[in-house]
């Protein structure tokens, strides 16, 4: 089996690793679960066929290569699959949990930013009153979901195995606790909290207000979201997508980019301050974990990987 | 067969299929709202769009690394 880049350690053959299969027990209970509370609540998860295609297009590429033994093929099909699979489980999970009866959280959410002495309509008229910043941060917080992308096809292409396998637990960590967290403190968001939805109301708070409301009775992509406020996701992978890309020459633009991205949260986001704080909290968590315990992850099939 | 011929009816097959799906599923436009204000866009690849470029370029890999 060649290797597959400067300094790469021999790779035995495409395959799995403890973590790995770790993954596919979490993603299977995410759907055990989601399927279980669709029945529950009466709800319809039949048209998340959005979400079949592109494992139909892929599995058989990941089948393919793992027969063939030609890694890189094999990691960079085999990460969309393990993503697809996982994103859409969770996605599927952020909607059914708004349905669980618990009270907004917006009211405590709005007070714990008080206390710190942080008033959101104050910084919304700061953002609102200068173009560039709104310009930057709206720039930033639309960044995330390409950053991800990128990231998820970049380590595996450049041979960087560990760092995929750490971004793919930093994923499963991360939106596990995000929801956790958001199944307890549902909350419609800073932005509807402070008035500023009757006249922008975004898709996503009309869908949260349709789930609590029993209008939405299943999901109907592609404009499905996510529906989490507390704590903020964007600020998780704000503070995990730089650490993804440690040791590598993005890291300072990511540095930037992110940190641009964490600011923007609030106000582009509609969060409370504590949402960020929270967010960042989850991010921690989840860099330690995968630090700690690192059979999560598969050997290095690069040096950089060892950064 | 020429590895370019190999590469070029792969890509001929990866645009075929998207254009297929495009057109059934409608995805070529990625139109996901991001942000309270709903006029966001999020400019990322459809997840099936994105599956058959990634498709397009694990063979291209192949191609290449099978005949080192």
């Amino acid at each position: 089996m060649r290797s597959d880049g400067p300094g790469a350690t021999p790779d035995p053959a495409p395959g799995l690793g403890f973590g790995d299969r770790l993954i596919w027990v979490i993603i299977a209970l995410y759907w055990l679960t989601n399927f279980a509370l669709a029945w529950a609540t009466d709800f319809s998860i039949h048209r998340l066929d959005i979400f079949a295609l592109p494992l139909a297009i892929l599995l058989p590429n990941v089948l393919f290569y793992a027969w063939r033994g030609i890694v890189l093929p094999f990691e960079l099909t085999y990460c969309l699959v393990r993503y697809y699979a996982l994103g859409a489980g969770a996605l599927t999970l952020s909607y059914l949990a708004v349905l669980t009866p618990m009270p907004l959280a917006d009211p405590p959410l709005a007070r714990a930013d008080a206390a710190l002495g942080f008033d959101w309509r104050d910084w919304h008229g700061v953002v609102t009153y200068h173009p560039w910043l709104h310009a930057a941060f709206t720039f930033a917080y639309n960044s995330m979901q390409a950053q991800i992308i990128l990231c998820l096809v970049g380590f595996p292409l450049l041979g960087r195995r560990r760092r995929a396998d750490e971004m793919a637990w930093a994923f499963v960590l991360s939106v596990t606790s995000t929801l956790a967290l958001s199944t307890f403190l549902p909350a419609e968001s800073a932005w509807a909290y402070f008035g500023y939805a009757p006249n922008e109301p975004s898709s996503t708070l009309l869908q949260f207000l349709a789930l609590r409301g029993g209008e939405m009775r299943e999901l109907a992509p592609p404009n499905l979201g996510g529906v989490v406020t507390f704590p903020s996701y964007h600020a998780v992978w704000a503070i995990l997508l730089p650490w993804l890309l440690r040791g590598t020459w993005l890291f300072l633009p990511a540095l930037l980019l992110n940190a641009t991205m964490l600011g923007a949260s609030v106000s582009e986001g509609g969060h409370y301050l504590v949402d960020i704080i929270g967010g960042a909290a989850v991010a921690g968590a989840t860099i330690v974990i995968i630090r700690l315990v690192p059979i999560l992850t598969r050997p290095a099939g690069n040096q950089v990987d060892n950064a | 067969m020429p590895r370019i011929v190999q590469l070029s009816l792969v890509w001929l097959v990866v645009a075929a299929l998207y254009v297929l799906l495009s057109v059934q599923e409608g995805f070529a436009i990625p139109t996901n709202g991001c942000g309270p204000a709903g006029s966001l866009p999020c400019s990322v690849p459809e997840p099936g769009s994105l599956s058959l470029l990634v498709t397009g370029v694990a063979a291209t890999l192949y191609i290449f690394r099978r005949r080192k």
